[in-house]
């Protein structure tokens, strides 16, 4: 089995028609390996959530090729393109985005229970809730935690399904930066124990200061490692 | 005993009413009716009389209910049309007041028509609900009076 997980091929995205048209994405192409703990940086309206959405299935390219596992995805229908993200994708967004009527396990067995898994799950969804170190707030309604329980939880929720990619868009957006700390930390930690991919989009660089990489994007471009003219407007 | 209609009429103070005859038949025929009443206009071809079967009669009264059943029916269709359409106004309201949610299960990895079920099948309930208690009601208050 290939070591790549993640290939993008000149994929484009753009926006609109006419006048109006915006590429908010311009010809990118890169490669992710498995356990790679990866960075995206750039500036406001760059091109990162775009990105991460195209990773994500959750938008698809106008031109070039998303390759998932070694499967080429933007052919693929919503039913099909559905079950992708539930078992290879593990996301966690800016606001946890837990849902709010749904207990933390709740929240944390979702995915299993729309695969259908056989296995136990409440007893997976428990066993990570407690690695992040939520066993006291696991019954709680999820709109009565903290934003940073909220945001363990969600990264909980992301790596249940044992997912190729765990996708994250500013997940210490929303967060002080002690708390966002931990939340960095905690991420690392999974990483490393699960040989989790993570692919990570933020415009705080500082927040994660030991990652295996950075891509930045400046005007829908990708480029390899930090452009430092970014860091002194950050 | 005969006697003129005028008379009768101020005998039973009814001075305008009583202006119809009613001739009922021995042998069961519509053929017959019909007969008879050619005959009776025939008879009386210059007077301003009209003569009528009983079906045509029971026509005009039936004409009446009709119509005011099809009014109620109307009424009727008027209020499911408008329940339908506050429910689906209710149900998009809904959808967007949870678009976060949505997304959040379609990035689980929830089938469109999955969500698409849901609201589905809550506006069904919903509707359920309201023609279960709106029958309730509309019987309650019809054996009340
Ligand atoms: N659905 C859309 N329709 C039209 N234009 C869009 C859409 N989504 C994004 N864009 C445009 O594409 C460009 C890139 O947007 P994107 O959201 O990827 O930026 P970003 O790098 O995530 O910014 P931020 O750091 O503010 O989140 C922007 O110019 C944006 O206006
Ligand atoms: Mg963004």
């Amino acid at each position: 089995m290939s070591d790549t997980v993640l290939e993008l091929q000149n994929v484009s995205r753009i926006f609109g028609e006419g006048d109006t048209q915006v590429k908010a994405l311009d010809n990118v192409s890169l490669s992710i390996r498995r356990g790679e703990f990866v960075l995206i940086v750039g500036s406001s309206g760059s091109g990162k959530s775009t990105l991460l959405n195209m990773i994500g299935l959750l938008d698809k390219p106008t031109s070039g090729k998303v390759i998932l596992d070694g499967k080429e995805t933007t052919a693929l229908n919503d039913g099909q393109v559905s079950q992708y993200r539930n078992e290879k994708l593990g996301f966690v967004f800016q606001f946890a985005n837990l849902l709010p009527d749904l207990t933390v396990l709740e929240n944390v067995m979702l995915p299993q229970q729309i695969q259908g898994s056989s296995e136990d799950i409440r007893q997976n969804a428990t066993d990570l809730l407690i690695k992040v170190g939520l066993e006291d707030q696991i019954n709680k309604r999820s709109n009565k935690i903290s934003g940073g329980q909220a945001q363990r939880a969600a990264i909980a929720r992301g790596l249940v399904n044992r997912p190729t990619i765990v996708l994250a868009d500013e997940p210490t957006g929303n967060l002080d930066s002690v708390t966002a700390g931990k939340i960095v930390k905690l991420a690392k930690t999974m990483a490393k124990e699960l040989n989790q991919t993570f692919i990570i989009v933020t415009h705080d660089r500082h927040q994660f200061p030991d990652v295996d990489r950075v891509i930045t994007i400046k005007d829908g471009k990708a480029f390899s490692g930090e452009e430092t003219t970014m860091e002194i407007t950050a | 005993m005969i006697i003129h209609i005028d008379s009768l009429r101020s005998l039973l103070d009814r001075p305008d009413e009583s202006n119809s005859i009613f001739v009922k038949l021995t042998e069961k025929n519509p053929e017959a009716a019909l007969d008879i009443r050619k005959q009776f206009l025939a008879a009386y071809a210059n007077d301003d009389l009209k003569a009528q079967t009983i079906e045509e009669s029971a026509e005009a009264t039936l004409k009446g209910l009709r119509s005011g059943i099809s009014m109620i029916n109307l009424i009727g269709y008027f209020g499911m049309g408008s329940s339908a359409f506050a429910i689906v106004t209710i149900q998009m309201m809904l959808v967007n007041s949870k678009t976060r949610e949505i997304g959040v299960m379609r990035a689980i990895g929830a089938k469109r028509k999955d969500i698409l079920m849901v609201f589905i099948l809550q506006g069904m309930i919903i509707g359920a609900i309201g023609a279960g208690a709106g029958t309730g009601i509309g019987l309650a208050y019809t054996f009340s009076t």
